[in-house]
């Protein structure tokens, strides 16, 4: 009697379970679809989610606002990662010094305010009051404004001054509002209706946009760090547009009919960085035989999900400033002939130098969940020459590089952000930069990159570029692994989504709903 | 006189000792399949081959492999020692902190007791898991840290165990009489009380072992146990996670692994109590 009743408690509780999956199946999706689709009828309303979460809305201080389309820059980057005139028609300098810029005419604020040269002048002022990286980047000694034309002299030659001003964090604000880390007022074809911290912003779009109106009424950003919870929310229909969706996911979306996805180069590069302060690593041949042992090909067929590119130089080969790279080959024989050129023996499966093993760390972050399986592929080759590699998983990547000794990091960074060469070579190579972990002062390479900050001739700039490459890739100061894709992935209802190489234009007046 | 009729004999194999007894030959079973892992493993678990990843169920990978082509049997098994070795030894080492410092509060008492006992609270008060993710979030991730941490939380209970044991041991008479006969406090912890303590320990620890299993798993999925590619089914669950659309086996084939050696610890903590208990006598 007992077991009977045991049985039928079990039977109709899964009765229960299977009546309350179909019921929800059966009543909720297709009815869910039109309310959706009635609803966007009327109201042209999207939601996009991201990997970046914003603890502000201060254009200043955070990326969102222009990728959300509420604020814009004087210069952007286009698709062919030339700058082009945004909110300036043009700029000129004769010595790289002294820049002139015409504002553009007719453009109002959100809150109905004139964009004009003082309005850019007073933003100005207040970012590099905000933003110590961006008061060293831009140099700004001091700006006069008259009428739209605004013009700014900066500390010393800054050739490259108009590809500063594409960052984010350039973006015109009016800065005689207040509330900048809740409500912004920029110049954009959206703006802030909501923010609340970490979570989501609602944006509302401003009809008197001076390049047309925006297609969408509003517009929903989310976040979620989680790249599975990402590619959930499309499938289940919480989210229109699943900004870097997890990449394994990526066939299964694409078998979906519903799901429209899209894969675009970025300027961004994975990268195997040394310390050559340490006395292994600052020997040429250990870093040529830790190269050797990356297998590009085969990092970009699996763990990347052929989203990717093999890299051979930290820029992507389209630009101009990239010299042709050598393409480097993965060759475990190849490793082993440098290892025993850098003076190793192979001895009962250990690597030995003077008897000593050959034992390094390599630190990685699964904040880029490619990092630390690159990392173990590494690892795991190492081994088979004798050379013993920790992984280190860390939190704070940037904080721990430049805090604690280190051998051996997976670092990703976008390598020409706004089309110049000058700041990944400044920011990765020069004394003070803020990624130059291992506080490198090489001394063939810092006269180059003086002199490339120096010149203001385009040629000559490319030329000094190309050098400074070619020495670290003769050098081996690091290793370029792959230039990843960025990867998008939208209903089908959604019209002109462009997946933007510099990641950072998303939201734009064009982006609509069906 | 007693007849032996043949329904007896189901009878008999369904009595606690029985069950008790598979308990044991299956836990003694995981013990060596964990001690010989190595040994058996048919691949190295932590040989990345790219070229055989996300490969279903055959003959050559019984379980297939993961998502760096490494075999997920090997790991399995050679997990087991990073899984289960740690849960033991942060039993033991609990243990070897929480039997002395019980025995001594118990049969002492006074301000040494006090002092122990406000120590205990004061950790009894938080929850275990919270405790140890704040140790080893503090620390950094790491297997040592995370034992460390473990530990940090286990002795209390144990030691909370067998001191209630010795207080309630203590006001007997045969204690009394012991003394009186002159019986050295060792002699009398030794003798009387530790004997007295191992039934309750024996039942708690087998009960524990598999909680502290389920927190080594739980804490290296959220990456502050277990670095990769050490071998752990917890953060085996967390690196199969990207991959469950596709590859499904690489989380459920941790999951069950952890599952089974939870649920045999379970009963046989339950077997083990219904047998040692005094309370069920």
């Amino acid at each position: 009697m007992l077991k009977l009743n045991k049985f039928s408690l079990l039977f109709s509780l899964i009765l229960m379970l299977l009546s309350a999956c179909s019921s929800s199946e059966g009543a909720n999706s297709p009815s869910g679809a039109e309310n959706k689709n009635q609803e966007t009828n009327q109201n042209k309303e999207l939601t996009f989610l991201s990997n970046f979460p914003s603890e502000t809305m201060d254009p200043h201080l955070n990326w969102t606002p222009l990728r959300a389309g509420i604020v814009e820059t004087l210069v952007k980057i286009n698709e062919d990662l030339q700058i082009e005139p945004w909110l300036a028609t043009e700029w000129s300098s004769e010595d790289g010094q002294t820049w002139t810029f015409n504002i553009r005419e007719n453009i109002t604020f959100q809150n109905g305010n004139k964009l004009d040269a003082a309005a850019v002048k007073a933003s100005f002022e207040r970012l590099i009051v905000v933003s110590d990286s961006m008061k060293n980047a831009l140099k700004i000694q001091s700006m006069n404004a008259e009428g739209q034309t605004l013009t700014i002299i900066t500390e010393e030659p800054l050739p490259q001054f108009p590809s500063e001003l594409v960052h984010p964090n350039a973006a015109i604000i009016d800065a005689t509002e207040e509330n900048f880390e809740q409500k912004p007022v920029g110049t954009g074809p959206f703006m802030v209706d909501a923010f609340e911290a970490g979570t989501k912003v609602t944006l509302k779009s401003y009809e008197q946009y001076w390049d047309g109106k925006p297609k969408l009424n509003s517009v929903i950003l989310t976040f979620n760090d989680d790249a599975n919870a990402r590619t959930l929310a499309l499938q289940s229909g919480d989210a229109d547009i699943s900004f870097r969706p997890a990449i394994e996911s990526i066939e299964m979306l694409q078998g979906d009919s519903s799901i429209k996805s899209d894969v675009a180069p970025s300027s961004r590069t994975h990268l195997l960085m040394y310390n050559t302060n340490k006395e292994a690593l600052s020997d040429v041949k250990l870093r040529k035989a830790l190269d050797a042992m990356l297998d590009r090909d085969a990092i970009v067929a699996s763990i990347m999900a052929n989203q990717a590119t093999a890299a051979y130089g930290p820029f992507l080969p389209q630009f101009p400033f990239a010299p042709d790279y050598e393409k480097k080959q993965f060759s475990m024989d190849l490793a082993k002939k440098y290892l025993e050129e850098a003076g190793y023996e192979i001895v009962n499966g250990e690597a030995k130098k003077d008897g000593k093993p050959l034992t390094l760390t390599v630190v990685t972050y699964s904040y880029r969940p490619e990092l630390p399986l690159i990392s173990q592929l590494l690892q795991s080759n190492a081994k088979q020459l004798g050379i013993k590699i920790n992984i280190q998983v860390v939190e704070n990547i940037d904080e721990y590089l430049m805090t604690t000794d280190w051998d051996l990091a997976t670092y990703s960074l976008n390598t020409a952000p706004r089309g110049d060469a000058s700041y990944f070579l400044n920011s990765v190579y020069m004394p003070g930069g803020a990624m130059n972990f291992s506080k490198l002062e090489h001394e063939s390479l810092k006269p180059i990159i003086n002199e490339l900050n120096g010149t203001i001739e385009e040629d000559m700039r490319i030329q000094l570029a190309k050098e400074a490459v070619s020495i670290i890739d003769e050098e081996y100061l690091h290793s370029s692994i792959v230039y990843p894709n960025i990867f998008v992935a939208h209903k089908d209802s959604v019209e002109d989504w462009v997946t933007n190489k510099s990641e950072f234009y998303m939201i734009t007046k064009d982006l609509g709903v069906k | 006189m007693i007849v032996v009729r043949p329904n007896n004999v189901t009878k008999n194999i369904k009595r606690p000792q029985f069950k008790l007894f598979g308990m044991i030959v299956l836990l003694g079973l995981i013990i060596i399949l964990t001690l010989v892992a190595p040994l058996i493993a048919p691949y190295d678990p932590t040989e990345v081959q790219l070229t055989e990843r996300l490969k279903p169920m055959s003959s050559e990978n019984l379980l297939g492999t993961d998502h760096m082509g490494r075999d997920i049997l090997s790991r399995i098994l050679v997990g087991a020692q990073t899984t289960v070795g740690t849960s033991i030894l942060v039993i033991v080492l609990a243990l070897s902190i929480g039997l002395p410092v019980g025995l001594i509060s118990g049969y002492i008492g006074g301000a040494l007791d006090r002092f122990f006992m406000r120590i205990v609270d004061a950790l009894l008060a938080f929850p275990d898991f919270i405790i140890a993710i704040v140790l080893s979030g503090l620390l950094g991730p790491g297997m040592f840290n995370l034992v460390l941490a473990l530990v940090v939380v286990k002795w209390v209970s144990y030691a909370r165990l067998v001191r209630s044991t010795v207080i309630s041991e203590n006001q007997k008479e045969y204690i009394a009489v012991a003394k009186i006969n002159g019986l050295s406090s060792i002699k009398i912890l030794s003798k009387h009380m530790i004997p007295h303590v191992v039934g309750n320990l024996v039942v708690y620890a087998s009960l524990d072992l598999g909680k502290v299993i389920l927190v080594i798993a739980s804490l290296s999925y959220i990456g502050l146990g277990a670095q990769p590619p050490t071998p752990e089914w917890g953060a085996m669950l967390n690196e199969g996670r990207n991959f469950f659309h596709n590859a499904p086996q690489l989380m459920y084939i941790p999951g069950i692994a952890i599952m089974l050696v939870v649920l045999i610890l379970n009963l046989l903590g339950d077997l083990l109590r219904d047998r040692l208990d005094v309370k069920n006598k």
